[in-house]
């Protein structure tokens, strides 16, 4: 891809973003003259509206106060704090900001009710985007550890070859000046996603991300050297398979799960009769619908170690998070009602 | 001895000028219709397109309208001038959403033939591809649904679009060489090639 030509088209056109460019121009639609008549009837209505919707917010502020609840502006402000005085650097950090830490400060991003980001030593970061329903940042080298509070699929990082999901958790992210990422948690679970696939990577396990957006296999990092050792050098040969299987905990049933995702035939049956080897299936799961790659019972068994790629519970507590966070103190004072709106599915 | 820099996008020239935009706002927020006609012109390509990357129906031409409308009405509580690209984004994308979940709610269907218009007189098969192509675009995130719609469907350039969305220019980079590459995987995927 010319990355020239994508970016300000300048440089030989790019074959592929020309024809893009080519089949989605039409789409720009017709610019329109702004509507100047909803516009002056707008400016009257809103001298009225302003006054009606500071009585409503007052009123809601009050409801939402006894109901125990109460988003600030001030909850929702990003602030840098240094961990080495103390002291408050910066609020209202917002998007687009750039943080880089020399090699002996630690700061701590805090992010409201999102949650907080301690940035070690000689790491450069952006932030990405601020808002309640989606934050993000992006850590182009060095370490981070973040601790969130927001529900899953919430907060992401970026990294060079891809990005960290939150499913509700803790975690060290580094990123080395090669652009490879190496995620390790330490409370709940992450997804690491690269341009090659996803990896789902629970407490006390690890995964890499390399520069080109290849995700590892998740591994716990109290798992047996020799296994770890018999992952990293595996070449897809039977017989490295069998050398792996065989050392493998059923604590390491997480590792061979991802592998049963991506094997082959042939691989993916040694692969389910090795994890119904080191611990029972589920009831009703058999090796058979496990080695044929059915997804339900492979996600199914995910389940037994924490992975839920869509969960239902995470969609109600976004749900329910947006509900509550994108009240109309915070956004929009003027539509109120108390009452959480309907979320769409 | 304790360093860390933080950098902010500076909206205003160096100096402490204020730009020109800066001006603008203020004197729409004071009632210059005229001035908030300029700044339609200005953003109307990027509210197109964050509509448009959400929206999945005809409707996107009024909605860049009520977006415009609402952002007029509310100008007065915009605190920094200076965000107004930005600001009027969240103004796009909540207005989107909203109509999202009212047709959600209403249980609108959209039928087969109600494609978005062309304003060429393109051939029904290439609105039909053109339509499938930005339907795997939103698909996709939505920082990287939206850059990729400002790029390849309003035709701003990576500059451009850090202008006016208050993005720096290193993330607008990454949105769209990332974007592009999951777009083209979702293309194949969807085998629209």
């Amino acid at each position: 891809m010319n990355e020239d030509y994508l970016w300000d088209r300048s440089g030989d056109p790019d074959p592929e973003i020309a024809r893009l460019e080519k089949l989605l121009g039409p789409l720009r639609g017709d610019a329109l003259p702004l509507e100047m008549e909803r516009l002056s009837r707008e400016s009257r209505r809103s001298g009225l509206l302003v006054r009606w919707g500071a009585v409503a917010a007052a009123l809601l502020i009050i409801v939402a106060g006894t109901a125990g609840w109460s988003v600030s502006r001030q909850q929702q402000r990003w602030e840098l704090v240094s961990l080495d005085s103390g002291t408050r650097l910066r609020t209202g950090v917002e998007r687009g900001a750039e943080i880089r830490t020399d090699d002996s400060t630690r700061l701590q991003l805090r992010m409201g009710l999102i949650g907080e980001v301690t940035i070690d030593p000689s790491t450069r970061l952006r932030i990405l985007r601020t808002a309640l329903r989606e934050s993000r940042i992006g850590l182009d080298e060095g370490t981070i550890h973040a601790r969130i509070l927001a529900p899953p699929r919430l907060f992401f990082v970026s990294v060079p070859s891809g990005e960290a999901i939150d499913l509700g958790c803790a975690y060290s992210l580094a990123v080395s000046a090669g652009g490879e990422a190496v995620l390790r948690v330490t409370a709940g679970m992450v997804a690491l996603d690269g341009d090659e696939g996803t990896v789902y990577v629970p407490r006390g396990a690890e995964a890499t991300l390399s520069h080109r957006g290849v995700p590892g296999i998740p591994r716990y990092q109290d798992a047996d050297p020799r296994f770890i050792e018999a992952i990293d050098q595996w070449s897809g040969d039977r017989r490295g398979l069998e050398d792996l299987l065989a050392l493998a905990r059923p604590r390491d049933r997480m590792t061979l799960w991802h592998l049963l995702r991506n094997g082959s035939p042939d691989q993916r049956r040694l692969i389910a009769e090795r994890i119904a080897e080191l611990e029972p299936l589920p009831p009703g799961m058999t090796v058979d619908r496990l080695a044929g790659g059915d997804r339900e019972t492979v996600d199914r068994l995910g389940e037994d170690f924490g992975i839920r790629p869509s969960s239902r519970l995470g969609s109600w507590m976004r749900a329910g998070w947006r509900a509550l966070t994108s009240g109309p103190w915070i956004e929009r004072p003027l539509r109120l009602s108390g009452i959480p709106r309907r979320i769409a599915s | 001895m304790m360093s860390a820099v933080v950098s902010i996008p500076d909206r205003t020239r160096a100096g402490g000028e204020q730009t020109d935009e800066w001006h603008l706002v203020r004197a729409a927020s004071g009632g210059d219709s005229d001035a908030f006609a300029s700044l339609y012109t200005r953003y109307r390509s990027m509210v197109h397109a964050i509509v448009l990357a959400h929206v999945r129906d005809y409707d996107v031409e009024d909605l860049v309208q009520d977006v415009f409308i609402s952002a007029y009405g509310r100008l007065a509580s915009l605190r920094d001038p200076g965000a107004f690209g930005p600001w009027l984004s969240t103004i796009a994308r909540n207005c989107a959403r909203d109509h999202l979940r009212e047709r959600a709610r209403r249980n609108l269907r959209l039928v087969n033939a109600d494609l978005p218009e062309v304003s060429t007189a393109a051939s029904q098969n290439e609105r039909r591809q053109a339509v499938e192509v930005l339907e795997a675009i939103r698909s996709l995130p939505e920082t990287y649904r939206e850059t990729l719609v400002l790029r390849l469907v309003e035709g701003l350039t990576g500059p451009e679009i850090a202008a006016r969305s208050g993005l720096t220019h290193g993330s607008v980079r990454v949105n769209l060489h990332r974007g592009m590459k999951l777009l083209h995987q979702e293309i194949e995927r969807r085998s629209l090639r």
